[in-house]
């Protein structure tokens, strides 16, 4: 048993862990069991606050969010601008409505991207084991050994500063945490006897990993995919707010906070509003993740608390 | 316990030479052509040329990487593509600001992630206990720009106790220069505090159910030496295993935070050279950012192992 296990094993309830295969087998999420669960619920129901809030500002905002002067500039929170406005008059509030949709499509974009190819990568390698597997688990352990914000931040380098540049690069890192874990599941379930038996009746590979395989890992998936998004949000905004992910005058709740930093003393209420949508979501996702994790493996939680 | 140690380090080796090759590959099979792209629309194509070969990227790619690995191998990171200068010299010249962040940021995360994981373990179901859960979560869903924006609120707009941002050598001015290190290695502290709180908690509450934490009870011993001879020096254990492992978070908050607070370390170096499209120097830089991660780990590794020899089975 190497350290990495020791801790594993010890690992809280959050922070970057990535869900194990629970002995007992995985239960079903209904959304009975979201609801009797109390930090489910309340995960759910902020996450449902910040989508709703992007999905609104599709079509409405209090202010046209890239049009100046809607007030004076450094204008502080009133009732017409409730969260201020900034250096060229623009409504903070329409901003950070408009930035959400950046920071949840990006963040949901990437997950999808690493969701499918993880999965594939995952599912090939544990079924078909030998070098395939032997090669995907290498590179995992090889990739794990940067920083996953600094092998984002390296992809993005090449690619130049963008949204769709911190989507892949986001997609990248997180395929791998995926991979791994769908490796893990297949490996466990690929010698139960309801695979062999497919074998025996002479089904293709691809049909036993899809019809078979697939099924077991799915719920591991919901878990891990809420978990992934927490990180995707965080994500986003860590590199927005590094100057590397949406350019100016586009919003988004990195680049918002970039500015709040630029004019600290003149209008302090800058970055408040985008740092705690940062956090409302964040928050909501991995509450959500972690008691989505709970039922799934009742007994995840219990072991310390 | 010195074959385990040859072991690991076996280990890390081919580990480090297979991320090199896979960087490097990664780097030089970018569509398109970055010299071009960083041109922009004055790139010529014989300037285009001219500084491919200044920079020696028209050789064969096994020539390349040849030369790259083994100049790293000799402490030499290459040059940067934008300016065609050494590496080297500029990495060293913000190493001094980048430690100082490092040791004062983990000063503060055990200054409160070890008390405060201790005692709520020690005193289950206290106050102290049920205040912990949530803050911690509420810390473990802040990202460190966040944290580092309120500080900097707080104690520089609000109270005026401490500048918003900047640096000063420690051998310039030790007291300005501790002065200054206080905000940022506090946001990188509350930051990483809540992983390592929850750590010692969960190891506190198991080992105080451990056989010789109950008999040393039964011998009569005073709570005071259970406490402090038993508990807390077994509790020491993750603490070097949590910091070991949260380098990780460490590396990538501490890139943040010195953005936030204009620190000119390693972290911003990276920054800079990413959003010129500077690869040659990003290349490098994370190369090495992953051997000091590795390295330190496998150090780690290597202190729990002779520290707990149950490890080495």
């Amino acid at each position: 048993m190497n350290v990495v296990d020791t801790v594993n094993s010890m690992k809280p309830r959050f922070g970057r862990r990535t869900m194990s295969v629970p002995a007992g087998g995985v239960r079903a999420i209904t959304l009975r069991a979201i609801i009797g669960h109390k930090r489910a619920l309340l995960g759910a129901i902020l996450t449902a606050v910040v989508v709703l809030m992007a999905i609104v500002s599709v079509f409405w905002t209090p202010f046209d969010p890239m049009a100046f002067d809607t007030g004076e500039p450094f204008t502080p929170p009133d009732f017409a601008h409730p969260m201020g406005t900034d250096v060229y008059g623009r409504d903070i509030l329409s901003r950070i409505m408009a930035g959400s949709q950046v920071s949840l499509m990006v963040a949901a974009a990437a997950v999808a991207g690493a969701l499918v190819m993880g999965t594939v990568i995952g599912l090939v390698a544990g079924y078909i084991g030998g070098v395939l597997d032997l090669a995907v688990t290498r590179v995992v352990d090889i990739l794990l050994a940067v920083p996953g914000l600094v092998f984002a931040l390296g992809i993005v380098a090449l690619l130049g500063p963008s949204a769709q540049s911190v989507t892949i690069a986001l997609s990248v890192v997180y395929t791998w945490q995926f991979a791994r874990i769908v490796r893990s599941v297949v490996v466990s379930v690929r010698s139960r006897s309801y695979v062999e038996a497919a074998r025996g009746l002479d089904a293709s590979p691809l049909s036993i990993m899809v019809k078979d395989i697939l099924p077991s890992v799915v719920p591991i998936l919901i878990v891990q995919v809420t978990t992934a998004l927490a990180w995707g949000i965080l994500d986003e905004a860590s590199l927005g707010f590094l100057g590397l992910g949406v350019q100016p005058p586009d919003p988004s709740w990195g680049s918002l906070l970039i500015e709040g930093r630029q004019y600290l003393y003149d209008a302090p209420w800058l970055p408040l509003g985008a740092g705690t949508m940062v956090v409302i979501a964040v928050l909501g996702v991995n509450l959500l993740g972690d008691g989505l994790r709970e039922i799934v493996d009742p007994r995840a939680g219990r072991s310390t608390s | 316990m010195i074959r385990y140690a040859i072991n690991r380090i076996l280990i890390v080796i081919p580990l480090l030479l297979a991320l090199s090759v896979l960087l490097f590959l990664y780097v030089h099979a970018v569509p398109g052509d970055p010299i071009a792209g960083m041109l922009g629309p004055n790139g010529s194509p014989e300037l285009i040329a001219q500084l491919r070969a200044e920079r020696g990227l028209d050789r064969p790619l096994y020539v390349q990487y040849w030369d790259w690995i083994s100049g790293l191998a000799q402490g030499d990171l290459g040059i940067s593509l934008i300016s065609g200068q050494q590496i080297t010299p500029v990495v060293i010249n913000r190493i001094p600001a980048t430690f100082q962040l490092t040791f004062v940021s983990l000063f503060f995360t055990v200054l409160i992630g070890l008390p405060a994981g201790f005692l709520a373990g020690k005193y289950r179901g206290s106050w102290i206990d049920k205040i912990l859960s949530p803050a911690a979560l509420l810390g473990l869903s802040m990202p460190v720009f966040w944290i580092g924006t309120l500080l900097i609120l707080i104690l520089a707009v609000q109270l005026r106790w401490l500048p918003t941002g900047g640096y000063i050598p420690f051998a310039q001015s030790p007291v300005d220069s501790l002065r200054l290190t206080l905000m940022p290695a506090l946001a990188l502290g509350i930051h990483l505090s809540p992983f390592l709180a929850r750590m010692v908690r969960a190891t506190t509450i198991e080992l105080q159910q451990e056989q010789f934490v109950v008999q040393a009870r039964m011998k009569g011993l005073r709570s005071r030496t259970i406490t402090y001879r038993y508990l807390l020096r077994n509790a020491i254990v993750p603490v070097l295993v949590v910091l070991g492992l949260q380098l990780g978070t460490l590396l990538g908050g501490q890139v943040i935070v010195e953005q936030l607070f204009n620190w000119p370390g390693v972290g911003r170096l990276l920054v800079e050279g990413a959003i010129q499209r500077d690869y040659l120097m990003v290349q490098s830089l994370i190369l090495v950012v992953a051997t000091i991660y590795v390295i330190v780990n496998l150090g780690v590794e290597l202190l729990h192992a002779w520290l707990d020899p149950r490890v080495r089975l």
